[in-house]
């Protein structure tokens, strides 16, 4: 019996949301299991982050790591005590030396993983499209060319600067605006690719839910 | 003689010093020297004039004490005082000027009560005579020891006069000067004869037998009304004629008796009520002899309890009148007349005010003070205000505006001629002359100047103002709340749409029958996932990052399961890591789920922290980021990850992962430390897209997306599993999908062909 609680409870959050989503998003049922989920999330997180952040990186280092240890501990110690400050408002400014690490080293970590992880290898990839000796042939080609269009046309429907006209409203110029069109096409596909996604993700979400439901209620009834 | 005091200084002086040796100050004023002015007005010339002969006046008037008093008068007076019960004063010496009537009469009366004038000395004899008049008027009640002073006041008569009238006698007060002006009580003379008049018709005194004709006339021959009580005033115009002074008034309906005496005694420009021998003051003289300070008086009134004078019997009283004596309670003898020819008045005079005398008038003043200016004894003081429009403005002398400091000191063009001219018509400073022109003065400020309050605004500003005036009007009016369109279609067709896709869920769940074909056709992604799985050398160290939310586990796991079983087939050691807190418990929950826990050997590493920068961190130093696993030992000592020092050092890296961003991440920060190991991504239907850039560019080698990807990868390694339960279920919700999407694009097609054209605004 003791082995079926979370199933049970498994089953009776499920109903909730389920039901409590039918009927509106902001209806008993659903706020109540959507509360017992940032709860139990919330409860869960401290727990994890004490015993695998603040236990092993801090606590353990101070009390039985060496010197040097210790002394690569204090810093981060001093910015996480003095993080802590931006909770009170009078006194957030001592914290706001932390947040100037954090967001410097994440900013530093985050642009230079997206320049040479994302825009140089992406920028490369369709370069290389294009290279016929790499092999596949037009097909290779034309999906390059593909690619370009639909980056190109794409990057140019963005783009919003147009001539002032006497008496006239400001228009793009021609070819931009047909570039424009055909870059909405890309637009398209593309929202249209990933609502699919998300439709197909929550219909395999709503699947699995609805069989562990269906396979609870075999259990209990057979 | 004495010495005199100096007024400025104290210092005493020599009589005869006209200068103070101490302070220079002059001791004789030189006004006493100066020589007679010509331009000092008649009238301060008469004042001056009147002041002279004072020494005279105790002996003319004490001569004229008793004479006053007409001898009818004495009677009533007398008369009065027997009814009264009270003894009234009489004096041997005032006793001796009376009438033999009116002797006779005082004999039969009580003897006077009171100190008698003979006792005192000459000028306090004069003193009594001269405040008996107004003693008279300050009876008070009849046990006030009365002291009447005979000396022939003619105010007296009037006082026994109003006795007689009166209920109560009022007492007389000796020595008490009256403060009531003499000129009114002279003007009202004539009153106390209609009250003398009106007393005979009382009711219940007989009219007399003789009465003439004129006094019933005066009686007006009304006997219903009793007299009034209280304060009885007369004036000239209560008179049977008005315009008519009261001598020509009453002189044609005197009887023939009184005519001849009023006639002869008009001859003789005497007084009428004036005894005989008596000279009659003119009228002129009296009024400016008239002491400043004492203004007309009234008489008291007549009291309806004063005790009715006893009329002495005489040869000369007519029959009338003597009747009407013996009607009187008391009376023996009827009074031989009311009128003495010498007490009328001539026709066509008015009466005329008697010179009052100042108290302590005629008393022996010391040398001193005889000597000094009799303007300064007596300074003058302001006309009468009652009645003062009748008098002429009094005018200083040029000789005593100079000597006005104001004058000397103040220009003279100061203030405008017309201001000095300016006479106080109301309030105390009534009758004053160049008093303060307050009221001039507020009346002469002028109007502040007006400055208009008005904006000098253009017409452009005018225009603009309206043009925010008429903004802010628009919004402040209220508008008529648009129509809310009701959620409850909204909510219908919602709840439509869910029932209807859970039923198609349901019902390849519950029935399971697989129906719907397995996918045989294989994503190249997918393709290459599997076979860079299954080109993992036997027991390689896999890292399987698991970065998914709970809220899809669902889908993950479906997606996940076949590529943990063939890791499981390949003996693959995993070191399960998640940036995600929630993911070292789901990575649990996959691996259970996949029923592979006890069997594959795996090593949990349990949440990394700091995000892309801890990603760096893990695959530059993964050691050192992840010291300790989920359990809490150390990680990099157990069995699974035995001899990994590096991420590089993995056979293969694969991310679950639901979310693009953590894929890219990955992708960014861990991808270019593999080197030649394999990134492979397990991810979400709704994620795939954003990944399958990296996938083309070669950061990630192979994909599995979604159920749809796991299904396929599960047909490739031949593996059944829970998909294929779902997969019916997922078929019907992708055509239900599918179907909903195109029954919503027709009934939009048709709104949009069969809408109504909106309505214009009116």
């Amino acid at each position: 019996m003791p082995e079926n609680i979370p199933i049970l409870v498994g089953a009776v959050l499920t109903v909730l949301v389920l039901l409590g989503y039918l009927l509106g998003e902001n209806n008993f049922l659903f706020r109540l299991a959507t509360y017992i989920f940032i709860g139990v999330a919330t409860g869960y997180v401290f727990v994890l982050v004490f015993y695998q952040v603040i236990t092993p990186r801090l606590i353990r280092p101070l009390l039985s790591g060496s010197f040097e240890q210790i002394v690569l501990t204090l810093p981060p110690l001093v910015l996480s005590v003095m993080l802590v400050f931006k909770i009170f408002p009078n006194l957030s400014r001592l914290g706001n030396l932390s947040m100037a690490y954090l967001v410097g080293a994440g900013a530093a970590v985050a642009i230079g993983g997206a320049v040479l992880g994302t825009l140089i290898t992406q920028a490369r990839a369709s370069i290389n499209l294009f290279d016929l000796s790499a092999g596949g042939g037009i097909s290779r080609l034309l999906d390059g060319v593909f690619i370009l269009v639909g980056t190109l046309s794409t990057l140019l429907y963005f783009s919003f600067s147009a001539k002032a006209q006497r008496n006239a409203a400001p228009q793009r110029p021609v070819p931009v605006r047909a570039a424009a069109g055909v870059g909405q096409i890309f637009i398209a596909i593309t929202l249209g690719s990933l609502f699919a996604g998300v439709f197909t993700a929550s219909l395999t979400a709503l699947i699995e839910r609805l069989g562990f439901l269906l396979n609870l209620v075999r259990t209990m009834v057979f | 003689m004495a010495d005199i005091l100096c007024p400025m200084c104290g210092k005493p002086n020599p009589a005869e010093a006209e200068i103070c040796w101490s302070c220079q100050a002059r001791l004789k004023p030189l006004q006493a020297q100066q020589p007679p002015d010509d331009s000092v007005p008649d009238w301060l010339r008469d004042m001056r004039a009147g002041q002279e002969p004072e020494e005279d006046a105790p002996a003319a008037e004490e001569a004229a004490g008793d004479a006053d008093i007409p001898d009818w008068l004495a009677r009533i007076r007398q008369r009065g005082q027997e009814e009264g019960g009270e003894p009234q004063g009489q004096d041997a010496e005032s006793a001796s000027d009376m009438p033999d009537w009116m002797k006779d009469l005082r004999a039969e009366g009580q003897e006077p009560a009171g100190q008698s004038s003979g006792d005192l000395p000459a000028w306090m004899k004069d003193e009594a005579a001269d405040s008996s008049w107004l003693n008279g008027l300050r009876e008070e009640g009849p046990s006030a020891p009365a002291a009447p002073a005979e000396g022939g006041a003619e105010n007296d008569w009037l006082s026994s006069l109003s006795d007689w009238g009166g209920d109560a006698a009022p007492a007389e007060t000796p020595g008490e000067p009256s403060n009531a002006p003499q000129a009114e009580a002279s003007q009202e003379w004539g009153s106390d004869l209609s009250d003398w008049s009106a007393a005979p018709q009382q009711p219940g005194q007989p009219e007399a037998a003789g009465s003439e004709d004129w006094l019933s006339a005066l009686g007006g021959g009304e006997q219903e009304e009793p007299p009034a009580t209280g304060a009885q005033v007369f004036s000239w115009d209560e008179l049977p004629e008005a315009g008519h002074t009261p001598g020509a008034a009453m002189t044609g309906q005197l009887p023939d008796w009184l005519g001849q005496m009023a006639n002869s005694e008009a001859a003789a420009g005497s007084n009428p009520f004036l005894g005989d021998g008596e000279e009659t003051t003119p009228a002129g003289e009296e009024q400016q002899e008239t002491p400043a300070g004492f203004g007309p008086f009234s008489t008291p009134p007549f009291s309806d309890e004063a005790p009715v004078p006893e009329l002495p019997a005489s040869d000369d009283t007519p029959d009338w009148l003597k009747a009407f004596a013996a009607d009187l309670p008391g009376g023996e003898e009827p009074v031989a007349g009311p009128f003495p020819a010498e007490d009328l008045p001539e026709p066509g005079e008015q009466p005329q005010e008697q010179p009052a005398v100042m108290p302590y008038e005629n008393v022996e003043l010391p040398d001193w003070l005889d000597k000094a200016p009799p303007a300064e004894e007596k300074p003058e003081q302001p006309p009468a205000l009652e009645g003062g429009e009748d008098l002429a403005m009094a005018q200083l002398p040029g000789w005593l505006a100079a000597m006005r400091p104001v004058e000397s000191v103040v220009p003279q063009n100061a203030l405008p001629a017309e201001e000095d001219d300016r006479v106080e018509k109301s309030g105390p400073l009534a009758g004053l002359v160049g008093a303060l022109p307050g009221e001039s003065l507020a009346t002469r400020v002028s109007k502040p100047a007006a400055y208009s309050a008005r904006l000098q605004v253009s017409d452009r500003q005018h225009q603009h103002a309206a043009l925010i005036e008429e903004m802010l009007g628009d919004e402040a009016r209220p508008q008529a709340p648009r129509g809310e369109r009701s959620h409850i279609p909204e909510r219908i067709v919602r709840v439509v749409i869910a029932l209807v896709l859970i039923a198609a869920l349901l019902l390849p769940l519950a029935s399971n029958l697989r129906s719907m074909p397995l996918p045989n056709l294989f994503q190249p992604d997918t393709v290459a996932f599997q076979r860079i799985v299954e080109g993992l050398p036997a027991s390689a160290p896999v890292l399987l990052a698991v970065e998914y939310e709970p809220g899809l586990s669902g889908e993950m796991q479906l997606a996940a399961a076949p590529v943990v079983n063939q890791l499981t087939v390949r003996s693959a050691r995993l070191a399960l890591v998640s940036t995600n807190p929630s993911g070292p418990v789901l990575a649990e929950n996959l691996l259970g789920a996949a029923g592979v826990r006890e069997s594959l050997l795996y090593t949990n590493l349990g949440f990394l922290p700091g995000g892309t920068a801890g990603l760096q961190e893990f695959a530059s130093r993964p050691r050192v980021a992840m010291q300790y696993g989920l359990d809490g030992e150390l990680a990099w000592s157990t069995e699974a990850l035995t001899g990994v020092e590096e991420i590089n050092q993995f056979g293969a890296v694969i991310v679950l992962t639901e979310n693009a961003e953590t894929a890219r991440a990955w992708i960014e920060q861990v991808q270019p430390r593999l080197g030649d190991v394999p990134l492979l991504m397990v991810v979400s239907a709704q994620a795939a897209p954003m990944v399958q850039p990296y996938i083309d560019s070669g950061q990630v080698q192979g994909m599995v997306s979604g159920m749809s990807g796991g299904a396929m990868y599960a047909q490739i390694t031949s593996q059944g599993g829970a998909w294929l339960d779902y997969w019916d279920a997922y078929q019907f919700g992708i055509f239900a999908a599918i179907a909903f999407i195109l029954l919503g694009g027709v009934v939009q097609i048709f709104s949009l062909l069969f809408r109504r054209p909106a309505r214009r605004k009116a």
